[in-house]
């Protein structure tokens, strides 16, 4: 493994972040150097004498192995993190170094759990920068340097790989080069419409860009202390729930629906789940909370049951409602909902639709196989037949999904919190959901979690992102020789 | 780029980086010099001017008892309370300029008006000078509250130090965190040098140096595998060249 060409890739990833940092600095001169000014200005030139300095030396690279590509990967992942909290560490308030490393890995894992009590006394550049973390986590850093790195051919397969599920890879049908077109393309245009209709809407356009970042990425920073329901306008939460749901879709998938193509959302299997499952849910969740007097109206009940499980499912976590005030049947849809998640190929975490078609398609296969021993049968997902490989990884990553679930639950109740908390905490890091139920609710932050705690889900948000295996194959010592 | 200049770069970042994780700590460290000063002079000034304060208001005082039992301004009592006046306003007026802590010296004015009005009221009434009603009741209290505020502003500043102590204790990792920062940047910048100039320079001069003692002593053939194209590449050439041509003037 060339270590020398990984810290090539990684100093470009730094180069691109010291690029938005810069945009920030723009914008704290644009508000009268608002506090943000020097944070981010120190914090810019650092990153770029650290991100320009492998290219001084480094030349050019093609042909990257698979172990390199999980290098540069894991690597950027680690890096964007670490540079990630300096402008939250330079400019003080409520960050120490726990709670900067635990904003930046919350930000670039589009998690958006939050450690700040009053989001709002922040400069106006720094929530800038904050937001800016989930945009360049959406679709991830290193696809970002896919496209502005002029080096093209297999080194892009590779990375693509460690990125996406292999899952998500299939169904795109596109060459390597072309999936990363149309990914950033509808990023962002989702980006755009939102930031457009948000304004329409009745934002302004600093609340508008900073939401739409976070609602483009399934991120769930907000410029409020009380996200999105601090607007309290039916229009705002149409337009944000529609693009939460948007963005939980195979990307792919949304491209080839608006270019006319054949397999497009209303023909895949997995879009036909998710939307039926979402369905069921606000529908089962809004009665649940109308008839049990949550709120008043059938109607309300219906805009924050839809709003608030959009926003659980696609691993979002914007939130216009104080859900610890729902029923016990209304937290469990919800928190079945954050293990779930949405499709491969969004930018949503946890375990997606398209694993759990498989898992009850291997399901049902079990049983016909008892009444059937000796016949051989097939498993389809959109009418694809899946390989045994696939279908044994899907198996294994949902039992490696649920064991660090247990294990998260297990250390944050060691740390003194109650079991809703460590349980819903601990799905909420895995899927980078961002928020959970108790003292993790949709109304809450994580100032006051303990620090093991707060470093225990930052781990556990980054296995999440990179699919789990991507960031433990980083402590196989063999993996290195 | 040439090796002189790849190299050149690579120090002038790491100084330029250096350069900053020293402003910012020379900077820092000025501010929270300037902090603490501020502190300790606010505190010396404030007890200095509350004891000068204190002496010409018992200057006054004297002069106000002296008035009392004797009756009327005997041995120039007047004067002195005059005197005492006079320069507790200038005290009072020279702490207002360079001290500050308004809060505690509003105190001080309120309180020196509200004794100053019951003095000079009492003195404009010349058969009451000896009430000892008036000393008790009216005198007493005025003198007391102004001797507080008075006491509250030397305090004040010893008050406020436990304070400001406690949040320079809390602070004091921030103030010196874009030193941290910059020099654990500086840090990973000099291993990346060491580990580049060991890679691209050092490491293919000595498998060089190697090969060709190789060759000059067993007649190896020579040959060096050298990642990138620079001058290390042009001199693993030339050495190929020269051998080559050394063996065919040999031949």
């Amino acid at each position: 493994m060339r270590l020398n060409v990984i810290l090539r890739y990684m100093g470009m990833m730094l180069l691109l972040e010291a690029i938005f940092m810069l945009i920030a600095v723009a914008i704290s001169i644009f508000n009268g150097m608002d506090g943000g000014y020097a944070p981010l200005l120190l914090s810019f030139l650092l990153t770029a004498i650290l991100g320009a300095f492998p290219l001084l030396f480094v030349e050019k690279t093609d042909g990257i192995n698979s172990k390199e590509s999980f290098g540069i990967v894991i690597g950027a992942w680690l890096i964007s993190c670490v540079v990630g909290m300096f402008p939250y560490l330079l400019w003080g308030g409520e960050f120490d170094f726990t709670n900067a490393w635990f904003e930046s890995v919350s930000g670039f894992t589009t998690t958006g759990a939050t450690i700040l009590n009053n989001v709002e006394a922040m400069p106006r550049s720094l929530l800038f920068w904050r937001s800016t973390t989930h945009w360049l986590g959406g679709v991830g850093v290193v696809m970002f340097a896919l496209v502005v790195l002029p080096v093209m051919g297999k080194s892009k397969l590779n990375i693509t790989n460690v990125e996406l599920s292999s899952i998500a890879k299939d169904n795109y049908q596109y060459s390597t080069k072309k999936i990363v077109h149309i990914c950033l393309s509808v990023y962002l245009g989702l980006t755009l419409l939102t930031t457009l209709l948000l304004k329409l809407a009745g934002m302004g356009w600093f609340d508008a860009v900073n939401h739409a970042f976070s609602i483009s990425s399934t991120g769930g920073f907000s410029t409020k202390n009380m996200s999105i329901g601090a607007f309290d306008n039916v229009w705002i939460e149409v337009v944000a729930g529609f693009f939460m749901l948007i963005s939980g879709l195979h990307f792919g998938l949304i491209f080839a629906t608006l270019a006319g193509k054949s397999n497009n959302i209303f023909r895949s299997e997995v879009c036909r789940y998710y939307f039926t499952c979402m369905a069921v849910s606000i529908l089962l969740v809004t009665l649940n909370l109308y008839r049990n007097g949550v709120y008043e109206t059938f109607g309300e009940s219906l805009r924050y049951s839809s709003f608030q499980l959009i926003s659980y499912a696609t691993t979002t976590g914007v939130a216009t409602t104080d859900t610890n005030l729902w029923m016990p049947f209304s937290m469990l849809i919800a928190i079945m909902l954050s293990i779930q998640c949405a499709c491969s190929g969004s930018t949503s975490g946890g375990l997606k639709c398209d694993r759990m078609i498989l898992v009850g398609k291997i399901i049902k296969t079990r049983l016909q196989q008892q009444q059937h021993p000796s016949a051989v049968f097939r498993i389809k997902v959109n009418g694809v037949v899946q390989d045994y490989s696939v279908l044994q990884a899907t198996q294994i990553f949902i039992i490696l999904y649920l064991i660090l679930i247990f294990v998260g639950a297990l250390i944050n109740a060691a740390c003194g919190m109650d079991l809703l908390s460590s349980v819903s905490f601990a799905i909420s890091s895995v899927g980078n959901v961002g928020i959970g139920f108790g003292d993790v609710g949709s109304m809450e932050n994580c100032a006051n979690l303990p620090v093991m705690v707060k470093y225990t889900s930052t781990l556990l948000m980054l296995l999440g992102r990179l699919e789990i295996f991507g960031l433990i194959q980083l402590f196989l010592i063999k993996w290195w020789v | 780029m040439g090796i002189r200049k790849r190299i050149f770069i690579g120090f002038i970042s790491l100084a330029m980086v250096l350069f900053f994780a020293g402003a910012i700590a020379m900077s820092e460290l000025g501010r929270l010099r300037g902090t603490v000063h501020n502190i300790v002079e606010t505190s010396t000034r404030s007890t200095e001017y509350a004891k000068l304060m204190l002496n010409a208001l018992q200057e006054q005082n004297s002069a106000i008892l002296r008035m009392m039992f004797s009756g009327g301004d005997m041995d120039g009592s007047s004067q002195q309370y005059l005197k005492g006046v006079e320069d507790f306003n200038s005290v009072l007026l020279e702490a207002t300029e360079t001290v500050g802590n308004r809060v505690e010296l509003d105190a001080i004015y309120s309180a020196n008006d509200a004794f100053r009005k019951v003095i000079e009221e009492h003195i404009a009434s010349v058969n009451e000078n000896n009430d000892p009603q008036w000393f008790l009741n009216m005198y007493m209290k005025a003198y007391y509250d102004l001797d507080t505020a008075i006491k509250d502003y030397m305090t004040a500043p010893q008050n406020s130090i436990a304070v400001r102590t406690v949040l320079l204790e809390e602070n004091v990792y921030r103030t010196i965190t874009p030193s941290i920062l910059t020099l654990l940047v500086a840090f990973l910048i000099v291993l990346m040098f060491y580990y580049f100039l060991d890679l691209y320079f050092l490491r293919p001069v000595l498998k060089i140096n190697k090969e060709v003692r190789s060759h000059l002593d067993f007649g190896t053939k020579f040959n060096v595998k050298i990642e990138g194209s620079g001058e290390i590449s042009n001199l693993r050439d030339n050495i190929q060249q020269l051998i080559e041509r050394v063996n065919t003037k040999k031949g």
